[in-house]
């Protein structure tokens, strides 16, 4: 007798159930997009805007792997003396001079386009007034000079 | 697999953490190696004594640990969103691995540094 478990003639109605939510759409897309003309606006430079992008979230990956090398090396010592200088012998060899050169390309595009995003997406307050976007820009930069000469200082020596 | 997303703050500080630890101070450690590579500075600058005696401090230690980390993080996070803008719609798994390897790497990093006596 209960009203809300049957229909007019005594069967079993189940809820309403809301509609499943449908599939996200994506608007397909190359996967070559960045590459290509398709995309450009006027508020970019054109493609090479989007090839600029790609390389600069690639640096970071590019980055990450001198740090792996970095970490094995750093690794060596505790395999003793031999072990490590077996391997800081081989900085001298091309190919890993290559592979840091090309790091340090990534390394320097990632710094730069990272202070000038600070400009874009930071807001600093100094009391009531706000610090203009060009001296945060120009902040990180010189906080990576203080940084580098520091680090060098403790790496190389004094 | 926990969502990803659901910690999507937790990652983006990591990432912004990462990118400032990356801009700040990789560059510097890459270019002493390249000038020990190309021969402008002795490998004697990179010495088993000197580089022992630097990480065995507890500071190096953790600036290392500083160094090595928020740069797998960052990168990881830029990975995931690369994946996606390439076209890969699976962004849960995708970012359940690039942020596992960024942990895997981070606890290696730990590991090798607490190694080193």
């Amino acid at each position: 007798m209960d009203a809300q478990s049957g229909d007019a003639l005594g069967r079993p109605v189940s809820a309403p159930s809301r509609p499943a939510a449908p599939p996200a759409f994506h608007r397909p897309v190359r996967p070559d997009w960045w590459l290509s003309g398709r995309y450009r606006s006027p508020s970019t430079q054109g493609t090479r805007a989007y090839l600029l992008f790609m390389l600069r979230e690639l640096s970071s990956v590019v980055v990450a792997l001198f740090l792996v090398f970095y970490l094995v090396q750093i690794a060596r010592l505790s395999s003793g003396q031999g072990v490590y200088d077996a391997f800081v012998a081989t900085l001298r060899s091309p190919v890993v001079v290559l592979f840091h050169l090309i790091a340090l390309a990534s390394a320097i595009y990632h710094a730069v386009t990272w202070w000038q995003l600070n400009g874009v997406v930071m807001v600093v307050r100094l009391g009531s007034s706000t610090v203009p976007p060009r001296q945060l820009v120009l902040g990180g930069y010189v906080l990576w000079a203080i940084a580098s000469i520091a680090v060098c200082l403790i790496l190389v020596g004094f | 697999m926990r969502n990803v997303r659901s910690l999507e703050p937790f990652w983006w500080f990591l990432f912004a953490g990462g990118g400032t630890v990356a801009a700040l101070l990789v560059t510097v450690h890459i270019s002493v190696n390249l000038l020990v590579g190309v021969g402008l500075l002795g490998t004697d600058t990179l010495s088993y004594g000197r580089l022992s005696g630097l990480v065995a401090n507890p500071i190096v230690k953790l600036y290392l640990l500083a160094l090595f980390a928020l740069p797998f993080f960052h990168a990881a996070h830029r990975l995931r969103g690369t994946i996606r803008d390439l076209g890969l719609h699976a962004d849960r798994v995708v970012g359940f691995l690039c942020y596992s390897t960024a942990i895997v790497g981070s606890v290696w990093a730990l590991a090798v540094l607490l190694g080193v006596p």
